[in-house]
């Protein structure tokens, strides 16, 4: 192996913060003073490339498309064990949806070839549409396998079990190749305080649009096929008919009215 | 992306992409066909189902009976199973040159391999698992709503100049569509040019589960556990009552984390989406991000001990109290009293 | 002057709470009501390099600054006091050993410390004087190669667990007047005997306890500086000291604040989340800016040290503020929660006995206050 690209990215903290709020303007979720993290199933897809290189040997690289604070993420991954990590930022990226954001991510990659291959998480916590890997095999014209589980590397080959709804399917490809990965993958390394002092001495590249040749019109909102007209609140629904009294009455009252309903 | 030369008005059609595996047809793609079907009458334009495959012509019968105008059956032994690259080449083929103007494509593993790869392509977007749609017959634009993470919001998505309009929805998200055998339909058989360098990716063999306990995809009803369980060993409560009704057990993400559930059984954003006829849900806070997988339920049951707790709000019926206390009587109360 | 932390030190912030929130805050109320030494804890503190955080890499440390160790240990303590007060009293045995010791001293007793081997007390407070070191009894003999120690040391934290305890003791004074010394002592040592442990109000997986010293021979390299520089030692060690500890108590603090503001925001009365009530408001309000302006000092603090600049007056200030406002916090806490503030299934009472020690320990605050005013009466403000 020479280079494993991971992609990942900088998304709020739900669990700290269940209700966001939301840029109205935008449709988008308003990011200051929310607590950010790496995106769980990203730390998944690092935790994986750091396995094969410290297996197989080569470099791991953490890339991001994100505003400057997304550093956070890429420092994150050096810590873990990433060997470099790049940061593509530029105020005409904001806004992009994923044809766009896979777009760019893609003309970095290629930037930094070459790669054997791009490991992604399957969905950001976010907006949770798992389209980058797939977007990004395409623009790379690369084989793709998504969902995966679990990864072995024969030489060349690449053998991974991929989990659909009712099991799983075994696949094999030829690297180089882009894959996404779900969180029963592995058990992420945690971030150790050691890790901190050999992570400050690796590089963080930034790149710019312009830097990679991209042209304005494919970026950002610009580029984006798909908008978000409006947001609002879902439809208000009946309230819910709540049975009190002793939890003796209230279930006797509860099995009663289901019946009515149907509902067993 | 600037929008492509083509303009938008010359983009026609309705298309639905019907998943079969196995020569099975995925129940998502007839629940998109009934919906392919309301948005092609309103825009006065044929509904055509993409079927891809080998030998699986009899399935473009129930297609039509749900509603398909035309079942596009692209044949090829190279089809016969999902494959990555010879599903998007042929079906970006189909698209380029029949130029419709929505697509629809269920949100299932293969879907959503699928669909991002094959909208890449196209140059257009993808408006992904939306729960509800609006098209408007004047501009022809198709309005996706879809819940915002986290916020319990909707938002209204629009692919207003590139074309096509591809669309994705999760299964069980949209109602089944009737079937009429009487419906009429055309089936036609495109040319299907593939050579075996186009797979890039070889798929060896599949494993399934062994299914232990009812389906959760398919589930009549649904026991959901939420954090509010507590502890790993209240889950026997739940399972006792499930076992009582026949339902299939799901959770919470906040459960999944703690190992209480596999993954399988997570109900939500990033889980599965279900639409039982009885949901109950026991200590389930309620966050959007679980509800959104299951709020389309017919009866939704909430026993929480906060009369406060969200899950109130979309909740048919409730019981506020300990769980520990109401669960086992529930269970109690259902197997003396017996089921319909 | 930058407000600002580093982008390094914004990282070990981020793996220190990363650390603490998933490997300590989930025992932490048990650690508090057991009362028993967390060894799990202690253990993974010391295999992932935290006690040698702030000592050289010379020695096995990872040579981290002042200030950030102390965001570190800020968020240790977040999550665990109990945890903390442990890895504190060792850092502090650890500075006085790298700053004054011989390097046969840092040998034999910080590299065992740095790599996570060791737990080490300060023993400086005796059973009748604590800040009164005028009349502290404990002396060091000297006797060809060795120091024969007698005397009694009490309230000594982790003295239970110390595998050395680094003891103030009298030595003989060529001027007349009072002459102390640190020497080290291993707790193994004839003669070494540990008292009753003392049933606390807080903190109470921290051993208290007496040691007391009968004819306890420690060769006389043991020494920790030079005989006679005790209280120079004792006093430049303590400010030193102080910093980390008040940032113990400034991680209870915060603790205590989150848990409020999350509650305030789920408990309702009057058909509204309490966190709407005005009352509540400015109790918040003022929590939050006490607190920033004791965490700014401490900041203040450790950055002068970690410059060379005169820094004892802050670390003094420090001290008598810190512990006066983590008590006004905790008890609003306390209230903000209501009657389940009161119970134990709620952090906030344990938070409250955890801080009431910081106005005690290394040094009460009335005499930080003494010496606070000489110095200001001597040198102005």
């Amino acid at each position: 192996m020479e280079q494993i690209i991971v992609c990942i990215k900088q998304v709020p903290d739900f669990s700290k913060v269940p209700d966001v709020p939301i840029d109205p303007k935008k449709g988008t979720i308003r990011r200051e003073g929310i607590p950010s993290i790496l995106n769980p199933p990203d730390k998944n897809a690092l935790e994986e490339a750091l396995r094969l290189r410290d297996s197989g040997g080569g470099i791991v690289t953490c890339i991001t498309m994100g505003p400057p604070q997304a550093r956070a993420v890429l420092q994150d991954a050096l810590v873990m064990g990433a060997d470099r990590a790049v940061l593509v930022s530029g105020p005409a990226l904001a806004g992009a949806d994923t044809l766009s954001t896979s777009y760019v991510l893609a003309a970095a990659i290629r930037r930094l070839s070459p790669f054997d291959l791009v490991i992604c998480g399957r969905e950001t916590a976010d907006s949770g549409t798992g389209h980058i890997a797939p977007s990004l095999a395409e623009w790379l014209d690369l084989p793709q396998i998504t969902c995966v589980r679990k990864i072995e590397i024969h030489g060349r080959l690449l053998w991974a079990q991929r989990t659909i709804e009712d099991g799983y399917q075994e696949i094999e490809g030829p690297l180089p190749m882009v894959l996404s990965v779900t969180r029963e993958i592995n058990q992420p390394r945690p971030l150790r305080l050691r890790g901190v002092a050999e992570a400050m001495k690796k590089v963080i590249t930034t790149y710019s649009p312009a830097g990679l040749g991209l042209e304005p019109k494919n970026l950002g909102l610009a580029g984006s096929p798909t908008q978000v007209p409006r947001l609002f609140p879902p439809r208000p629904r009946q309230e819910a008919q709540v049975f009190s009294g002793s939890a003796a009455e209230a279930v006797e009252a509860l099995v009663a009215r289901l019946r009515e309903l149907r509902a067993i | 992306m600037s929008a492509p030369a083509r303009l938008a008005a010359d983009h026609r059609g309705v298309w639905v992409f019907a998943e079969q595996r196995e020569g099975v047809l995925q129940p998502v793609s007839l629940e998109l066909t009934g919906l392919g079907r309301r948005l092609a009458d309103q825009l006065n334009t044929p509904l055509e189902v993409v079927l891809l495959g080998d030998g699986v012509g009899d399935l473009a019968e129930e297609l039509i009976a749900c509603g398909a105008d035309r079942v596009l059956l692209g044949e090829h032994p190279l089809l016969r199973d999902y494959q990555t690259d010879c599903y998007t080449r042929v079906l970006a083929g189909l698209i380029l040159g029949r130029g419709p103007e929505i697509v629809l494509i269920g949100s299932t593993s293969n879907g959503r391999d699928l669909a991002p790869r094959l909208s890449t392509r196209l140059r257009t977007g993808l408006m992904a698992d939306c729960i509800d749609f609006e098209v408007d017959p004047a501009s022809r634009i198709l309005t996706g709503i879809k819940p915002v993470a986290g916020s319990g919001l909707l938002a209204s998505i629009i692919c207003p100049q590139h074309r096509p309009q591809i669309v994705t929805a999760r299964p069980g998200v949209l109602p089944r569509p009737a079937s009429d055998p009487s419906r009429k339909g055309e089936v036609r058989r495109p040319d299907i040019e593939l050579g075996d360098t186009d797979a890039r990716t070889r798929l060896l063999r599949t494993v399934r589960d062994s299914t232990g306990g009812a389906r959760l995809d398919d589930a009549p009803v649904v026991v959901a556990a939420g954090q509010g369980v507590g502890c790993e060993e209240n889950l026997c409560l739940l399972e006792q009552l499930a076992e009582v009704l026949g339902a299939a057990l799901g959770a919470t993400r906040p459960v999944v984390d703690a190992g209480w559930l596999p993954e399988s059984a997570q109900i939500g954003q990033s889980g599965k989406s279900v639409r039982p006829r009885l949901y109950i849900a026991c200590g389930v806070h309620g966050a959007s991000f679980h509800t959104v997988g299951m709020q389309n339920s017919d009866v939704i049951v909430a026993i929480n001990d906060d009369p406060q707790a969200p899950i109130f709000k979309i909740a048919t019926l409730g019981v506020v109290g300990d769980l520990r206390e109401i669960v086992p009587l529930l269970t109690d109360r259902l197997k003396h009293a017996g089921l319909i | 002057m930058d407000f600002g932390l580093t982008e390094e030190q914004q990282i070990y912030r981020r793996v220190a709470r990363e650390f603490a929130e998933r490997e300590l805050a989930p025992r932490a109320g048990a650690v508090e009501e057991r009362g028993e030494f967390p060894w799990d804890n202690i253990r993974l503190l010391a295999e992932e390099g935290y006690f040698g955080m702030a000592v050289s890499p010379q020695y096995g440390g990872l040579g981290l600054n002042a200030l950030t160790s102390a965001i570190i240990l800020e968020e240790i303590c977040r999550c665990c006091c109990n945890t903390g007060a442990i890895l504190q009293g060792t850092m502090v045995c650890a500075h006085l050993l790298e700053k004054y010791g011989s390097e046969q001293i840092k040998l034999k007793y910080l590299v065992p410390v740095t790599s996570g081997q060791s737990i080490a007390a300060f023993a400086a407070t005796e059973p009748q004087s604590g800040s009164d070191l005028t009349s502290h009894t404990t002396s060091a003999i000297d006797d060809g190669s060795d120091y024969v120690i007698n005397g009694r040391k009490a309230f000594i934290g982790n003295a239970l667990e110390a595998h050395f305890v680094v003891v103030l003791a009298r030595t003989p004074s060529r001027s007349g007047r009072p002459s102390f010394s640190w020497i080290a002592v291993d707790r193994q040592a004839q003669g070494l005997s540990i008292g009753r442990r003392e049933k606390t109000l807080g903190i109470r997986a921290l051993s208290v306890a007496e040691i007391a010293f009968r004819n306890v021979r420690t060769p006389k390299s043991n020494i920790v500086g030079s005989e006679g520089e005790g209280l120079a030692i004792l006093s430049s060690g303590l400010h030193w000291g102080n910093i980390f500890l008040m940032t113990e108590v400034i991680g209870v603090a915060q603790a205590a604040l989150e848990a409020s503001i999350s509650y305030a925001k789920e408990r309702r009365s009057l058909g509204v989340p309490i966190a709407q009530h005005q009352a509540v408001q400015f109790m918040v309000s003022d929590m939050a800016t006490e607190l920033e302006m004791c965490r700014l000092l401490a900041y203040k603090a450790a950055s002068h040290y970690d410059q060379g600049l005169p820094f004892e007056k802050y670390a003094t200030m420090l001290k008598i503020a810190a512990p006066d406002m983590a008590m006004r916090l905790t008890n609003k806490a306390i209230q903000i929660h209501g009657a389940a503030g009161y119970c134990q299934d709620f952090p906030v009472e344990r938070l409250m006995r955890q801080a009431r020690l910081y106005s005690i320990g290394e040094g009460t605050s009335e005499m930080h206050r003494q010496a606070l005013a000489r110095l200001l009466f001597r040198e102005g403000v």
